[in-house]
């Protein structure tokens, strides 16, 4: 019997039974994650077991996948596998990490078979369901990539509907003065305004998360995963103050006091810009699955272009261009909100024409990430220059 | 095989390095004030002497008029010594005949006050023939009595209102103050333009001209260069302003702007210019020349004075009158456009560069100021230089600051809202700015 569930990142999983309450690692983002005990299984399933005659924490075990989902095989982390240990059913502060199988009385066998059967008529349905709904195979060259953003406009058009509004909140609610007494009430408003970059931030980490584990036929997103959106969210303001702040800061002061803008004028700025977005998104790229902020050091992103080969530099760079080109419109539309409302409708067009740019540069990096791992016979075990050798090896395949 | 490609890597650097580098050699920066001794000293002859027709000192032209405003440059600007500002008395008042039915060209200017003879002399009625035939109106025949502030003010229509053409319209000029206009001269465009950037941040981007939110606008005047002197900063340099004044005021035609043609004789031809380009760059030197206003308190009022600076902070009195602009230090101005509301409507820029007075400005300079946009007035100096606003229609600087209106509607607000004692702190601080 398999068990279902799914990672932070989104990404729907599935194991064996005997996997049950140990960690498997996602093939999507490369995180450990727990594999659901099989009592919580029953539990969703309103079978009552011995071991949920204990009260247990709260997690979300969706018993059948509404996407497709990767097999997953136990790992080992350090030193330690993550094999069934044996817990006591009044330590209810433990998550288990096995269910006691082997305890389940001898009258509860039926229940079991019960369960397991409801299972797999599950599964097979959910098969179904899965081969009809994917109507979409991966991409096998770069304009393919095109139609991705085009598969996920509901949430991407939805994003931008809410930077667009989020705009017009914060012109609202801007200071005229930038004092103790103006900012402090304001600035539990800017959590909203992290959330909201970092679920955008977090929907590109999936996007990327999709194309490098291959798949196709759904479109990845964080949902409700409040962590995973903080975390990117707090990533992003990391990544930026590592680095990009200080061109940024340079172009900002150069057009404040540069007077009337000439041509090498606008040039300056418009390179600094780029090299602040450039920077900005390969440290995105560089910590996408790290957990230390270190990564967002300079010789990291450094180190990671050198690994990656030229693609992420070429991603970050044309996703630059996108951000800055837009950019500089929509300040224009921001300069015409405060006249009419209608220039919401002209930010939100911005916002979801960067998006899909956006989307697209990330899913063609993905996918082609995935090609270049699909070469390599051990992953894992590849060095730099193995992975280098390969990159380039695929840079023919995937883009001819 | 590795390639190389040198002309790229250059061209690589050459787009990178080169605009940087471009501009790092053109940037504009400050420069000292340096003004002639010789050509200064010459120049104070020149602003205090008292014009005539056919004076010695304009052997090519017909010296004095044939309209002016008076006869000498310190007879308006007088307060606090020579080159400060001027009473009720001085100003000049200008028209704007709005075209409105077809048949009436539109046309602005200024009615001289005064002429060489009768023949010359220029009225109300040169102006349209339902107005009386008045060449000095004074200004509460134009505004009414009591002032046009808000609030529960009385206003009573002047005498001039109940005649004035719907298409006619009528207001008076102040003669400001030109102590330390040589520094403002040489403030870069950068450090003006740099302003409206920071107000239109403060406010979330939002662009100048607004009748609510006190963000400014630079004028561009119609070759490019930005408008720094002047009520509506219809002149971008010293020079400029000195020649239209010499032109405008007196009479005297100048290489940049010849003398103004008088209503009441558009056929009259100078028989050629009255002030040689020298003589302009004396005057023009003598006027940079002018020492600058001081802030001082008198050690009774130096803690008031100090405590009415946060209060002038608080109100946002600060956010046009920025204290410092540029490299120059207490100058109360930002330079830049602000609409001040309906109660405060001047007709357009017509004292400028233009050589005659009935050019239409409105239609040809369309991004030009509006009625009731007008130039932050630098404070320094402003306790001697009474009265205030555009037409010197506030005796007093709290009659001044009451009367602010839209853009600057706000900081009039929270100044009436004040405690009295916070007023007073605010207007001994505007006291103690003060001419040298």
């Amino acid at each position: 019997m398999a068990l279902y569930f799914h990672c932070t990142c989104g990404q729907h999983l599935r194991s064996d039974e005997d996997q049950a309450g140990g960690f498997t690692r996602c093939l999507a983002c490369s995180r450990l994650v727990r594999v659901p005990s099989l009592d919580r299984a029953n539990q969703a399933l309103g079978i009552e077991t011995l071991a949920s005659a204990v009260p247990q924490p709260v997690v979300v075990v969706p018993v059948v996948p509404p996407v497709p989902v990767l097999e997953t095989k136990a790992v080992e982390v350090s030193s330690l596998t993550f094999e069934p240990r044996p817990r006591s059913h009044d330590d209810s502060l433990t998550f288990p990490l096995r269910d006691p199988i082997d305890r389940v009385d001898f009258e509860k066998r039926d229940d079991l078979r019960k369960v397991r059967k409801a299972l797999q008529d599950s599964e097979r349905e959910w098969a179904e369901r899965r081969r009809r709904r994917r109507t979409w195979n991966l991409e096998t060259v770069w304009p393919e990539c095109l139609i991705y953003p085009f598969r996920a406009w509901p949430l991407l058009v939805g994003l931008a509907a809410a930077w667009a509004t989020m705009t017009a909140f914060l012109i609202g609610i801007w200071p005229a003065h930038w004092g103790p007494a103006e900012i402090v009430p304001r600035a539990p408003l800017m959590l909203f305004v992290v959330l909201l970059l970092g679920f955008t931030v977090a929907s590109l980490e999936a996007t990327i998360a999709g194309g490098t584990a291959g798949h196709a036929g759904y479109v990845v997103w964080p949902a409700n995963d409040l962590g995973w959106t903080a975390a990117a969210g707090v990533r992003a303001l990391i990544c930026f103050l590592a680095g990009p702040i200080i061109p940024a800061l340079v172009a900002f002061f150069f057009w404040l006091q540069s007077g009337d803008l000439e041509l090498v004028d606008k040039l300056i700025i418009w390179e600094l810009c780029l090299v602040a977005a450039g920077y900005w998104t390969l440290a995105l790229l560089t910590m996408r699955q790290r957990t230390s902020f270190r990564h967002a050091s300079p010789l990291a992103i450094v180190e990671f272009v050198k690994r990656r080969g030229f693609r992420p530099v070429l991603a970050a760079s044309l996703a630059a261009f996108v951000m800055v080109s837009i950019g500089g419109l929509a300040l224009k539309a921001v300069e015409e909100l405060h006249r009419s409302g209608q220039a919401w409708l002209w930010l939100v067009f911005l916002w979801t024409a960067q998006l899909f740019a956006l989307v697209f540069l990330f899913r063609w990096l993905g996918v082609s990430w995935f090609y270049a791992r699909k070469k390599r016979p051990d992953s894992e075990s590849a060095g730099p220059k193995d992975v280098e050798k390969d990159t380039r090896g695929l840079s023919a395949g995937f883009a001819s | 095989m590795k390639r190389s490609y040198p002309a790229l890597a250059f061209a690589a650097v050459l787009l990178i390095f080169g605009p940087v580098a471009w501009r790092v050699l053109s940037w504009e920066r400050s420069r000292p004030l340096a003004v002639d001794s010789n050509l200064a000293k010459a120049g104070e002859v020149l602003f205090m002497h008292e014009w005539q027709v056919n004076d010695p000192l304009c052997p090519n032209g017909d010296g004095l008029g044939p309209v002016f405003n008076a006869k000498s440059c310190v007879a308006c600007h007088h307060q606090g010594g020579p080159g400060g500002g001027g009473g009720l008395d001085n100003n000049v008042t200008t028209f704007h005949v709005v075209k409105d039915d077809g048949a009436t060209p539109e046309r602005e200017g200024i009615i001289h006050s005064f002429a060489i003879d009768d023949e010359h002399l220029e009225t109300l009625k040169h102006v349209h023939p339902a107005l009386p035939a008045v060449s000095r109106p004074p200004l509460s025949d134009i505004l009414g009595v009591a002032g046009r502030g808000r609030g529960d003010v009385l206003v009573v229509e002047g005498r001039l209102a109940a005649l004035l053409p719907n298409n006619v319209r009528l207001s008076q000029r102040n003669t400001p103050a030109l102590f330390g206009i040589g520094l403002l001269d040489l403030i870069p465009d950068q450090a003006i333009i740099a302003n409206e950037r920071q107000q239109r941040l403060r406010f979330g981007m939002a662009s100048g001209g607004t009748d609510k939110l006190p963000i400014g606008r630079v004028h561009r005047l119609a070759d490019g260069r930005i408008g720094r002197f002047g009520w509506k900063a219809q002149t971008a340099n010293l020079a400029d302003f000195v020649q239209a004044a010499c032109a405008s005021e007196l009479g005297l035609g100048n290489p940049a702007q010849t003398q103004p043609t008088s209503l009441a004789q558009l056929n009259y031809k100078p028989r050629g210019l009255d002030l040689t380009q020298m003589q302009c760059d004396e005057i023009t030197a003598f006027v940079a020349g002018l020492p600058r206003p001081k802030e001082q308190a008198s050690p009774e009022t130096a803690a008031r004075a100090h405590a009415g600076k946060a209060v002038f902070n608080k109100v946002g009195c600060a956010d046009c009158h920025t204290p410092n602009l540029g490299q120059v230090q207490g100058v109360y101005s930002d330079l830049l456009l602000h609409r001040m509301g309906q109660d405060l409507q001047g007709n357009s820029n017509s004292y400028g560069a233009q050589p005659t007075p009935t050019t239409p400005r409105t239609s040809s300079d369309p991004t030009g100021p509006l009625a009731d946009e007008w130039r932050t007035p630098p404070l320094w100096g402003v306790a001697n230089s009474a009265p205030y606003m555009h037409d010197g229609r506030a005796p007093t600087l709290e009659d001044a600051i009451t009367m602010h209106g839209g853009q600057a509607t706000g900081s009039a607000e929270r100044f009436a809202q004040l405690s009295i004692a916070e007023k007073e702190q605010l207007i001994v601080f505007l006291r103690s700015l003060q001419a040298p």
